[in-house]
């Protein structure tokens, strides 16, 4: 039984070939970036089980969401959106909660302390630094440095404005050369 | 110096390659069903029969060794038993780290393809029957004949073990060890937890078996002390490893015929697979079921490990 014949013995309200392509799609999108996306949560979270657990929500509200889906290329873009909200909901609610040390604190889990020993002190300071920075800040510096998106398509993923891209960028870089003590 | 720039570009960088794909764990894309509209529930729970059909066809070929894998686990729930209120995504945990040897070897072996020879209690020789049936075949647990593996996981979990805030199945797979089953929960913001994986054989031929939780997988909380099927004694020393942060670490001893017979105090813990252990004075003898858990952060009970030993 294939993965489109199973979605199709579901009864699931979809035509068997968009079922299908549902299917084969979420898993080819799944084979080749799961692992950008469990990054993605773990640089937002600090450790990999939670970012897994993350991805994995990501890649099944991506799925359940197929069929509005205007392309196949506005995949990526869901998946990555789904991701930091995700994340982002999390690191609320270990704020919350009782127990959990604050996001800006260097412990924010106990992988991310204990993998920080493998990073050299430079990364280790710039990252303690970003860290520290408020969540919008960090979500922006993030997708620019790392995710290596452009302006508009950061304010597409965050669902702000492009002038709040810009905005936020600039607060978040300023912070950080304060911190780091170096010039902008 | 660096510029500001590519310093923030080459931390990200430096973290983010920390992760590998080989350290990723094994998961399969969450394609499993989502319930959208009243009317689809009764063609799921039809899809359910079906998919009971299928899933325990390929459980029988599997258990007689027939080589036969499946090609893809099924998606959710595989059966009618106490159903989950949704289909959750077929999350694939790590697989069982049970690889029971010979009752009271005290050793594990490698996870491998042959099955051993059953015994008297329908079981392959070194796997210790936990629940429902006790290891004369009786049915101690109540379950009816016919449920199905994930069924048997959850009344296992919440009917056993009491943890009735458990009440999904996250992950189902099938292969030449059995059904591993993922049992958790949805968190407050309706994702998906995973609180164990059990691992369950059937416990004879097809038609008229049922499936027999005979321990589980475990990834961030494990249960390695004492080793799965060896023998034991009163007190004796449980221990394991633990990922997690500001963790409380509770274990319990069950008898299939008595209950509880033995408990610890709760264990602070924490850390990145950092090992745990405590003492455990427990009485009774047979087969005895180590429960280890903790929780506290979102619900009492957010991941659990059971080991089967003899005492």
């Amino acid at each position: 039984m294939t993965a489109g014949d199973r979605k199709v013995a579901t009864g699931q309200p979809h035509a068997p070939t968009e079922l299908r392509s549902a299917d084969l799609a979420v898993e080819q999108l799944y084979r080749e970036h799961r692992l950008q996306m469990v990054r993605l949560a773990y640089l937002l979270l600090g450790d990999r089980e939670s970012a897994e657990d993350v991805a994995q929500d990501a890649f099944a509200a991506l799925h359940r969401h197929w069929h509005r889906l205007r392309s196949t290329d506005a995949a990526i873009g869901y998946l990555r959106t789904a991701t930091i909200n995700g994340a982002r909901s999390l690191l609320r609610r270990r704020r919350t909660a009782r127990r959990y040390p604050q996001p800006d604190e260097s412990s924010l889990s106990v992988e991310s302390a204990e993998a920080s020993s493998m990073l050299s002190a430079e990364h280790r300071e710039v990252l303690a630094a970003i860290r520290r920075l408020p969540d919008r800040q960090r979500e922006v510096l993030l997708l620019r440095y790392w995710s290596e998106l452009g302006e508009a398509e950061i304010a597409r993923t965050l669902g702000i404005s492009i002038g709040a891209v810009k905005s936020n960028a600039s607060r978040g870089r300023t912070t950080l050369a304060t911190m780091l003590g170096q010039d902008r | 110096m660096n510029t500001l720039d590519s310093r923030i570009s080459e931390a990200l960088r430096a973290q983010a390659d920390q992760l590998t794909e080989r350290e990723l764990t094994p998961m399969s894309p969450p394609l499993g069903p989502e319930p959208r509209t009243g009317w689809s529930m009764p063609i799921l729970a039809a899809a359910a029969v079906v998919l009971l059909a299928t899933g325990g066809t390929v459980a029988v070929r599997a258990a007689t060794g027939s080589g036969h894998k499946p090609s893809a686990p099924p998606a959710g729930p595989v059966g009618s038993g106490p159903a989950p209120t949704s289909a959750p995504p077929s999350t694939e945990p790590l697989p069982s780290t049970v690889a029971p040897t010979p009752a009271g070897s005290g050793v594990a072996s490698p996870t491998g393809t042959a099955r051993p020879t059953p015994t008297p209690t329908g079981l392959p020789a070194g796997y210790l029957a936990l629940w429902p049936l006790d290891e004369t075949g009786q049915n101690r647990g109540g379950l009816p004949a016919g449920t199905d593996a994930a069924g048997t996981a959850l009344a296992f979990t919440r009917q056993y073990l009491g943890f009735t805030e458990i009440d999904t199945v996250t992950s189902s797979r099938f292969d030449e060890q059995g059904a591993h089953i993922g049992v958790g929960y949805r968190d407050p913001a309706g994702q998906l937890r995973t609180a164990a994986v059990l691992h369950l054989l059937q416990d004879g031929p097809a038609g008229g078996s049922r499936w027999e939780v005979v321990g589980s997988g475990d990834t961030t909380l494990t249960l390695e002390q004492p080793s799965y099927g060896s023998a034991v004694s009163s007190p004796m020393t449980v221990g394991g490893r633990i990922t997690g942060v500001d963790e409380n670490i509770r274990v319990t001893v069950r008898s299939l015929t008595r209950g509880v017979v033995g408990s610890a105090p709760g264990l602070p813990a924490g850390g990145q697979s950092t090992p745990w252990h405590t003492g455990v004075s427990f009485t009774g003898t047979g087969v005895l079921t180590i429960v280890a858990v903790t929780g506290g952060h979102l619900q009492a009970v957010e991941r659990f490990a059971i080991q089967g030993v003899r005492a």
